[in-house]
């Protein structure tokens, strides 16, 4: 059985023209002028049990709006979420027990006291008896080691930590569904390695269902099986990594400092003599002695890039980028 | 009630966590205290200058304005962020809220505390000295204590009432300030004199829409005034109930039109 399904799931946003002035609030109130946005239209999925899924997306495509209906925060204008085979609109503190929730930019925990003082509050919440919540937490110490700031309050606490607390104050009541939005946003390289690690184990050795939103390629990469990917409301695809990977190549750009001045100019394409195979090598970008080509590396080798490159002019330094993700996935849809 | 339980855990740790800023917390407490001293001594100098208003004597004043401060701080304490639930709205707080497997109302009222101690001491005296002396007196028998001690919960159920349903308009506006000052800080000033100072239209709408009238003018009429039947208890109580369930109607239509925030 799906353990998170959502068919036709659709959100339209009527936001009332703000007036100015006096009394905005109530003239506000009272206006009939209404501007409709469509922040998710017509979506299907469905999650397995076990699944590790990532949710992406450019900015404003929807992802936080769909997250939050299959949550329960915000009602759908039309269509359905079933978690659990409940609607977590109309069965809302019963599906809150099911589903454990992780907002990257916020946090469940509370601000000025002690990490493990939260977890006794949640445990009240959740109506845990003490000898499950201890269970829970000594289960949850092996993934996330959290006695070393046990004590520390939360504000206190690195960006890295108070994941750590968040992501086991949302485990905590023992859910078989994780959602995720953003989990490693603003975080330095070791701090997100340490996250996905604990991610990791988390679907492989307890069976968590995950699914995850994020702008970072690399949480993808080393953690999901499946991705879906959302544009404007819209569910653009949906399928395995290798797949979408395949679609994409691996879009790269060449950035060249030459010695001189370069003849370079934006538009150009270099290496006509290349096989088609090798695709596209063009000039997106000069700026004085530097210039930047875009290329894939699916189809040519940044080796054979430079080598095309030297014979415009000595070349005294190169940096390699990948583009963003978001902008490669809008680039393609 | 295993939810009592919880609320009053809740409680504390929003107290324990209010103390982490110990300083801030003397500054605000104090600042506070101030405030009302000065709102109500202003209060003393008018009366003291005209003695009583329109058949309204310094003792039935205060009482009024006692039975009001009185359901006023105790709205305070436990539904200050209803009072205050702009930013449940505008930073998305309320998010959190509606994971958590609680009543929502629930979850919200318990988010936040505030300490009142002081206002409610003041309010307390008040009410209790203006009682005392219109006992003395003879304007009010025995049965004022009673009446006093319920019409302080009324009040209180109708300040909640129209602080939530102003709170609920919020799901549409998102700002609720503004308005929380006419339906809350202008009312409550309001009913600190008798309503029947004021024009038609204000006291009709202090009796409907907004029904402060119903927290301390229209039982204090039979209470302390004798003026009106006893018919004014039940009608404070049925007030409060039907303020109650308007204002929890608006909210359980509006929580479905929470539109949250983008990150």
């Amino acid at each position: 059985m799906a353990m998170l399904e959502a068919t036709g799931l659709s959100k339209t946003f009527a936001t009332a023209v703000p007036k100015a002035g006096k009394l905005r609030e109530i003239r506000t109130l009272f206006s009939r002028e209404r501007k409709l946005v469509t922040a998710v239209k017509s979506l299907d999925l469905s999650v397995a049990e076990g699944e590790f899924v990532g949710f992406i997306g450019p900015n404003g495509a929807g992802k936080s709006t769909t997250i939050k209906m299959l949550c329960g925060i915000l009602h759908p204008s039309a269509g359905e979420v079933r978690i659990g085979g409940l609607s977590p609109q109309r069965d809302r503190r019963r599906v809150a027990r099911d589903i454990g929730v992780v907002f990257g930019q916020r946090s469940q925990l509370f601000w000025d006291l002690p990490l493990k003082d939260s977890f006794d509050i949640l445990a009240a919440i959740f109506r845990l008896g003490a000898a499950e919540k201890r269970r829970q937490l000594s289960k949850l110490e092996e993934v996330l080691q959290l006695r070393e700031f046990w004590d520390t309050p939360v504000r206190r606490l690195s960006l890295g930590q108070r994941m750590r607390g968040d992501l086991a104050a949302a485990l905590l009541h023992d859910p078989a569904l994780l959602v995720l939005d953003e989990p490693t946003i603003g975080m330095d390289a070791t701090a997100k390695r340490q996250i996905r690690d604990h991610l990791k184990l988390l679907n492989a050795e307890f069976g968590k269902t995950v699914l995850l939103t994020t702008h970072d390629m690399d949480d993808i990469e080393t953690l999901c099986e499946r991705v879906m990917v959302i544009s404007r409301g819209e569910l653009l695809y949906d399928g395995g990594l290798e797949r979408l990977r395949a679609r994409i190549g691996l879009p790269t750009t060449v950035r060249v400092t030459y010695a001189r001045e370069t003849k370079l100019t934006p538009g150009m394409r270099i290496g006509g003599g290349l096989s088609d195979a090798a695709g596209e090598v063009a000039v997106t970008d000069v700026q004085g002695r530097e210039a930047a080509v875009s290329c894939n590396r699916e189809h040519i080798g940044v080796m054979e890039v430079l080598r095309l490159l030297s014979e415009w002019g000595d070349i005294v330094d190169i940096r390699v980028e990948e583009p963003e993700f978001e902008d490669i996935v809008s680039r393609i849809y | 009630m295993n939810w009592i339980r919880i609320s009053w855990m809740l409680y504390r740790v929003n107290v324990r966590a209010r103390m982490q800023y110990r300083l801030s917390f003397l500054l605000t407490t104090l600042l506070a205290s101030l405030v009302t001293v000065a709102e109500f001594l202003g209060l003393v100098v008018l009366l003291h200058a005209f003695g009583a208003i329109k058949g309204w004597n310094v003792w039935e004043i205060g009482y009024l304005y006692g039975v009001l401060m009185t359901a006023k701080y105790v709205y305070r304490s436990f539904g200050s962020a209803i009072n205050n639930f702009e930013p449940y709205l505008v930073n998305g707080l309320l998010d959190q809220l509606l994971l958590r497997p609680m009543p929502l109302l629930l979850s919200v009222v318990t988010s936040r505390t505030r300490m009142v101690g002081g206002e409610l001491l003041q309010s307390l005296t008040v009410l209790g000295v203006c009682l005392g002396r219109l006992m003395r007196d003879g304007t009010a028998g025995w049965t004022a204590v009673p009446a006093t001690l319920l019409i302080v919960c009324t009040g209180t159920v109708i300040m909640f009432a129209v602080g939530l349903a102003t709170a609920a308009v919020g799901f549409w506006t998102t700002r609720t300030e503004d308005l929380s000052v006419l339906t809350d800080n202008a009312s409550t000033t309001a009913c600190q004199l008798p309503l029947s100072l004021f024009p038609d239209w204000l006291r009709t709408l202090l009796l409907t829409v907004i029904p402060f009238g119903f927290i301390n003018y229209v039982p204090a009429m039979f209470i302390v005034k004798g003026e009106w039947g006893i018919w004014t208890i039940p009608a404070t109580v049925a007030a409060a109930a039907l303020a109650l369930a308007a204002a929890l109607a608006l909210w359980q239509v509006g929580v479905r039109k929470y539109q949250s925030t983008g990150t």
